[in-house]
């Protein structure tokens, strides 16, 4: 079933065909908002909250088609409002004690690599999401350029560009 | 092949995106070239890096507990919302963002004239009640100059207003904004053009907010429904005179509002104006207008647009506020009504809300309709029936056909027109929304979100 299949039958009242568009992005979301708010169960709280709050405003979304970037614009809004909540809540100094923490932790297993999930998450949204869609979606190039609307070209080309800044990223 | 491979032939060759030719050719090359398998190593490394982190990341599983929450925020009415960047689209941008934000000044001017009346009605020893109608009678328009807040930057505007003659109702309306945005009312329509789409927007009602002339009548009738207003004087360094400054919020059908008006304590008459649309001022305001300047007639050329012969009309689609969604799905409010259809249903509520209002039940109605659930008894009778009870009312003459014409996250918006008589003898048509909800409760249910445009004289 495609994205705008769902988000339809969403909108004609049948709620629980949103779990699939859960389970089809929800490893995107986390890996996006983990790289964003590097805290592994702060992301998956703030993915949670991008999906219930994508429900609510499903029938905003004009482009359906778009489900997927759209949703990390929610995800970003979350990842900040959080951001800013924790801001308010410690005071600054403590905001960037905190997140300087996560940043020199050391010896990250594959589950833990902060540094990969920093790079990915400083990717311009049209190299990040090819990345989201490709690995932690799972999906193929062919099926990329329909869920973004471009051609397969431009799919492998900002891919190649995502590799490119990812290993430069890590090794700096 | 001359050269070396770029990394995106690179790539697609990785992803399997090449045809068989230049796979053989892409692999020949890279058998006897160095800095090509170099490259692709690094690929594959970083390939693999992502594919590891992916796989030992696993699947988060949220799905029962996304699912979970959005059915507990339903069932409790707590449907959490948020405002979206306006995306790219300049369509969406105006229609997304900077349309809801013109709702709220019109939504502003209909407060600024009920706050005229909640001034001119308080404890003050420079103004009373009498002098503040007396200033207004015989004066026919208003012509506001200011600033819209457009996609983050305040864009010039400036709005005539005309009041139908001898009703408390506006005939004529037209803003221009300095960008080429022109919004106007003509008959029982509402127009909204923006040049760079060639595109006038339509809606078959009088929806661009202002519902009343200010005259005498509806001063008193906004007295009645303004809440926490708060009066204080100040001087105004550039006019280098004494202001009276008011604050107000509110909530009505189109979400929350607040204020500041400032009046002329010496003409009694409104000098500035300032909404956000938040409920506690915070932010730019999305409209402001420094200039406010009564008219005694209006010529009708002000309200003319002439626009380029090549653009098209496109229907608008019904809306309903993000923050009323979770009120207008609620299980305690509505209609449910197994076995009828969309239209069917919308006819019947339409009925049912009618006959509460026309027997004086306001309690059904509060149920029937939920954002009268939002003011008190005093504020909904002044609100349906006018100041002295004038636009009450009195008779359902006829329900016209139900028609589709929008969407919420609860389900399609439907638009019931009907021809109604009011106390003062005349007829009106009436447009009212209906809001179908699909999956509130176990059968299919519906409830009135609230008025589409306002009355409209037939007579």
């Amino acid at each position: 079933m495609t994205d705008e299949e769902c988000i339809e039958r969403c909108l004609d009242g049948d709620a629980n065909q949103f779990a699939f568009l859960v389970t089809r992005y929800q490893r995107a979301v986390v890996a996006y908002l983990r790289g964003r708010m590097r805290h592994r169960d702060k992301a998956q709280e703030a993915a949670q909250e991008t999906f219930v709050r994508a429900y609510f405003n499903l029938a905003k979304l004009k482009k359906r088609e778009s489900f997927f970037c759209w949703l990390l614009g929610i995800a970003m809004h979350v990842a900040r409002e959080t951001d800013k909540r924790e801001q308010r809540e410690r005071g600054l100094s403590g905001a960037y004690a905190e997140r300087a923490r996560l940043m020199a932790r050391s010896g990250p297993g594959p589950e833990e690599d902060l540094a990969l999930e920093a790079a990915v998450a400083s990717l311009s949204a049209n190299l990040r999401e090819v990345i989201l869609l490709r690995f932690y979606s799972d999906c193929s190039c062919l099926e990329i350029s329909h869920v973004i609307g471009v051609p397969l070209g431009t799919v492998t080309k900002r891919l190649s560009r995502a590799y490119d800044l990812i290993r430069k990223r890590i090794e700096n | 092949m001359s050269g070396h491979l770029t990394s995106e032939q690179q790539t697609a060759l990785r992803e399997g995106c090449v045809n068989e030719a230049e796979r053989t050719s892409f692999e020949t090359h890279l058998k006897d070239c160095e800095p090509c398998r170099e490259e692709a190593t690094h690929i594959r490394e970083t390939r693999r890096r992502i594919v590891e982190h992916a796989a030992a990341l696993g699947s988060p599983s949220i799905a029962n507990e996304v699912m979970e929450t959005i059915a507990e925020r339903r069932r409790t009415g707590a449907a959490m919302v948020i405002e979206l960047r306006p995306p790219n689209s300049l369509r969406t941008r105006f229609f997304g963002t900077w349309k809801l934000r013109f709702a709220a000044l019109a939504v502003a001017l209909l407060v600024v004239v009920s706050l005229v009346g909640v001034f001119l009605s308080a404890p003050s020893q420079a103004w009373t009640l009498d002098e503040g109608i007396k200033a207004v009678q015989g004066k026919r328009g208003i012509h506001l100059s200011g600033s819209l807040m457009m996609d983050g930057n305040h864009v010039d505007c400036e709005m005539w207003i005309r009041g139908r003659q001898g009703q408390p109702r506006i005939q004529d309306m037209v803003l221009r904004v300095r960008n080429g945005v022109i919004i106007w009312m003509n008959g029982n329509a509402t127009y909204f053009y923006n040049p760079p789409e060639s595109v006038v927007h339509t809606d078959d009602a009088q929806t661009a907010g202002l519902s009343h002339w200010p005259g005498p009548e509806f001063l008193e009738l906004l007295r009645r429904i303004v809440r926490n207003a708060e009066i204080d004087y100040r001087f105004d360094l550039f006019s280098r005179r004494r202001v009276a400054v008011f604050k107000a919020q509110m909530i009505d059908v189109g979400g929350a509002k607040s204020f500041i008006l400032e009046f002329d304590p010496t003409s009694k008459l409104l000098v500035s104006i300032k909404s956000w649309q938040n409920f506690d001022w915070s932010g730019a305001p999305a409209f402001s207008a420094n200039s406010v300047e009564y008219l005694d007639s209006p010529p009708d050329s002000l309200f003319e647009v002439d626009l380029p012969t090549y653009v098209s009309y496109v229907e608008r689609d019904v809306t309903v506020p993000t923050e009323l969604i979770a009120l207008l799905g609620a299980r305690s409010f509505g209609l449910s009504e197994p076995g009828v259809s969309e239209a069917e249903a919308s006819r019947k509520i339409v009925e049912q809300v009618y006959a509460a209002e026309i027997s004086g039940d306001l309690e059904a109605l509060k149920r029937l309709a939920p954002v009268t659930s939002l003011w008190d008894d005093k504020q909904v009778e002044a609100i349906l029936g006018g100041v002295d009870g004038q636009e009450m009312v009195v008779e359902l003459v006829e329900v016209g056909e139900a028609r589709r014409r929008g969407r919420s996250p609860l389900g399609p918006l439907v638009v019931v027109p009907a021809t109604v008589r009011h106390k003062d003898g005349a007829l009106y048509e009436h447009k009212i929304i209906v809001q179908i909800r699909q999956g509130v409760g176990p059968e299919f249910s519906c409830v009135v979100f609230g008025p589409y445009g306002v009355p409209y004289p037939l007579d």
